[in-house]
């Protein structure tokens, strides 16, 4: 009964947590620009978080050991250093676009301008992490976020042509006032702003964290394998949503506003309570992650004593790195950087950074020695291989389709 | 003398031909006994090479190590690993006749060394 | 440590390792490794675990590593020359992680940083558990 209830609390939190500030900007601009003809991007980023997230948990929760723990091992400490700068950088961005994202909601609830919020967040954000219980901090926010299941709601109500839907879903095509350069480019967005990252370091360390072993396999996987398609879900709601209601009207994204816009219009004013606090539980559920992950993955480069589930004395350093990863966070918010532009940026990044980050996980899965008999099965290797091709292509295409496009155009 | 000061040093034979950078070093617990109880390790030879990257992945099989402990897969990576140090040798440390900072000369014998694969 | 006559290659499975103390605490990464100079005829013998800052940066570049080494000495109080140490002796186990014999507590150099953190800022942030000059509440 009780691993049960593990299963499904996990389940409903991953749902919440596979939406960020990067599937609410992206796919509310994707849904209105390009209609379905993008949620292909979206499924195959959730192909790719649920491969490596079940992959990382696997590593920590059967050899004890965080992936980035690794990666210095694997790679050298010149290379590992590349790596971690790279993802610091990125994963820093983030962490500031999820404080701009908590900021917008609560300016859309109070009118208050989203930057008299920022501080406020980021010293909410700080006060959480500092001490606030790890699975009670995942477990509150997850929940939340399930708010944003009213965005499934709304799209439902608009009652859409389901087979038209299908067919731009299953037979995708770029729509005629747009650009291929353009096409490719969000989606590469999209994908990005499926699986960043953040994501495997932070899901490596949570389970150490949470102190799993080789018999909560079944919780993890459960997570991995029903509430990130789950969490998927929502997102393609987002973006059908906007596809009904902005596309039409010719209305483009450029605040939160818009995008809560197709649930609110259809449902009602309650539904903007309902979806602000969605937006509100996973922007700040991401801000937390974000931050935990920088963290995270220096104290594991340098070899520090990590983690929430350690006396503060006892891991000062890794403490004083969150505080200073927050200060800076917070610091690039400030500077009225609109935080839906650096998301847009930190979706295109995050898909061109991938390969660093995942081929250590894929190498480190197949390790006899780290893994014992737990280790990647042909078939997860040759998906794996196959997955870790796709993300060099998409890498190596990121920079180019993005001067092209003149960043989104 | 430091692990990292010899990794990745040139290493030379006695003609002065180059036969790539330290990539590793073998290392055997027959040393003296410590206070621990246990034998110390003592320093047996190196593995030379020409490739730069993938030293350290797990794939390249060492002698002396369990075939169970080496890493297998996936395929592709571990092919192309396995391919980029081919010329890879083991390389005595009583052939080695002078360490530098910036190269490691050693005596090679008239064949050459073994090959570690 | 267990059988006489083990081989290990110390990149692949000594370096850039983690380092638990015999609690399973993390303590620090082995960020190179120092053998005692042979004498002819002799095999060189693996002396010290080097780790921290001044280790690690030689590994990047041999002037950083002098000059942290230097700055180590400065802010140290009894250091001898070169970087943090610990010997190989006290090494328990090998594995996918090192295992020592002693306890991250009696490790000062693996500490000092954590202690010093804790004492002048952590224990100013309310809710820590700490007492201002580093005792738990």
């Amino acid at each position: 009964m009780k691993k049960a209830l593990q299963i499904a609390l996990g389940v409903l939190t991953a749902i919440g947590g596979f939406v960020d500030i990067g599937e609410l900007v992206t796919g509310s601009e994707v849904g209105a620009r390009f209609r379905m003809n993008l949620a292909w991007a979206t499924v195959l980023s959730l192909v790719g978080i649920v491969l490596f997230a079940e992959m990382a948990g696997r590593v920590a929760a059967v050899s004890q050991r965080p992936v980035f723990d690794l990666v210095r091992e694997r790679l050298g400490p010149r290379l590992a250093m590349v790596n971690l700068l790279a993802s610091l950088l990125i994963t820093l961005a983030t962490v500031a676009a999820e404080i701009g994202g908590v900021a917008l909601a609560l300016e859309l609830a109070t009118s208050i301008n989203y930057l008299a919020w920022v501080p406020v967040v980021g010293l909410l954000v700080w006060v959480v992490v500092w001490r606030v219980n790890f699975e009670v901090m995942e477990n509150v926010f997850g929940l939340l976020g399930l708010a944003l299941v009213v965005t499934a709601v709304a799209v439902w109500q608009l009652g859409p042509d389901w087979s038209s839907v299908a067919h731009q879903v299953l037979h995708p095509a770029k729509p005629a006032n747009e650009s291929m350069a353009s096409y490719f480019y969000y989606a590469i967005a999209m994908f990005g702003a499926g699986l960043m990252p953040y994501e495997v370091f932070f899901f490596s360390s949570g389970a150490i964290e949470e102190k799993w072993t080789s018999s909560d396999l079944a919780v993890e996987r459960g997570n991995v394998l029903v509430g990130f398609p789950l969490g998927a879900g929502v997102t393609l709601s987002i973006m059908l949503g906007a596809s009904l209601v902005l596309g039409p009207q010719h209305i483009s994204v450029s605040s939160l506003y818009q995008s809560a816009l197709p649930t609110t219009v259809v449902l009602g004013k309650w539904a903007l309570i309902v979806v602000i606090i969605g937006f509100f539980a996973c922007t700040f559920g991401a801000a937390l992650e974000t931050t935990l992950s920088c963290g995270y993955s220096v104290a594991q480069y340098f070899g520090w004593q990590w983690g929430k589930m350690t006396k503060p004395k006892d891991d000062a350093r890794f403490h004083i790195t969150l505080m200073a990863c927050l200060l800076a966070a917070t610091g690039l918010v400030l500077t009225t950087f609109d935080p839906v532009k650096i998301t847009e940026f930190v979706v295109v990044f995050s898909a061109a950074a991938l390969p660093l980050t995942y081929l250590p996980v894929l190498i480190v899965a197949n390790d006899p020695g780290y893994m014992g008999d737990k280790r990647n099965s042909p078939f997860s290797n040759a998906v794996g291989f196959a997955f870790l091709a796709v993300l060099i292509v998409v890498s190596v295409a990121t920079i180019p389709l993005m001067i092209i496009t003149k960043v989104g155009g | 003398m430091r692990l990292g000061d010899v990794l990745e040093t040139p290493v030379l034979d006695q003609d002065g031909r180059s036969l790539g950078a330290v990539h590793d070093v073998h290392l055997v617990q027959d040393g003296p006994v410590l206070p621990s109880g246990m034998a110390a390790l003592r320093l047996h030879g190196l593995v030379v090479g020409k490739a730069a990257f993938g030293t350290r992945l797990g794939y390249a099989s060492r002698p002396g190590r369990a075939d169970e402990g080496e890493t297998r897969g996936p395929w592709p990576i571990r092919a192309i690993v396995r391919w980029l140090h081919r010329s890879a040798v083991y390389v005595p440390w009583t052939c080695v006749l002078s360490v530098a900072s910036d190269h490691i000369v050693v005596d090679a014998p008239p064949g050459g060394f073994t090959a570690q694969r | 440590m267990e059988d006489r006559g083990r081989s290990l290659w110390a990149a692949l499975e000594l370096l850039d390792r983690q380092l638990l103390d015999c609690d399973g605490t993390p303590v620090a990464k082995v960020d190179d490794l120092e053998f005692e100079e042979a004498e002819a005829e002799e095999l060189p013998v693996l002396t010290n675990i080097l780790f921290g800052q001044a280790a690690l940066g030689r590994r990047f570049n041999r002037r950083l590593g002098r000059g942290v080494e230097m700055l180590r000495r400065v802010m140290v109080p009894v250091a001898e020359p070169g970087p943090a140490r610990i010997p190989w002796g006290a090494v328990k186990a090998i594995g996918p992680h090192l295992t020592l014999s002693l306890a991250r507590s009696d490790i000062s150099d693996a500490t000092r940083v954590d202690d010093w953190l804790t004492r002048h800022v952590l224990s100013h942030i309310p809710g820590s558990g700490i007492k201002p000059g580093g005792e738990s509440q």
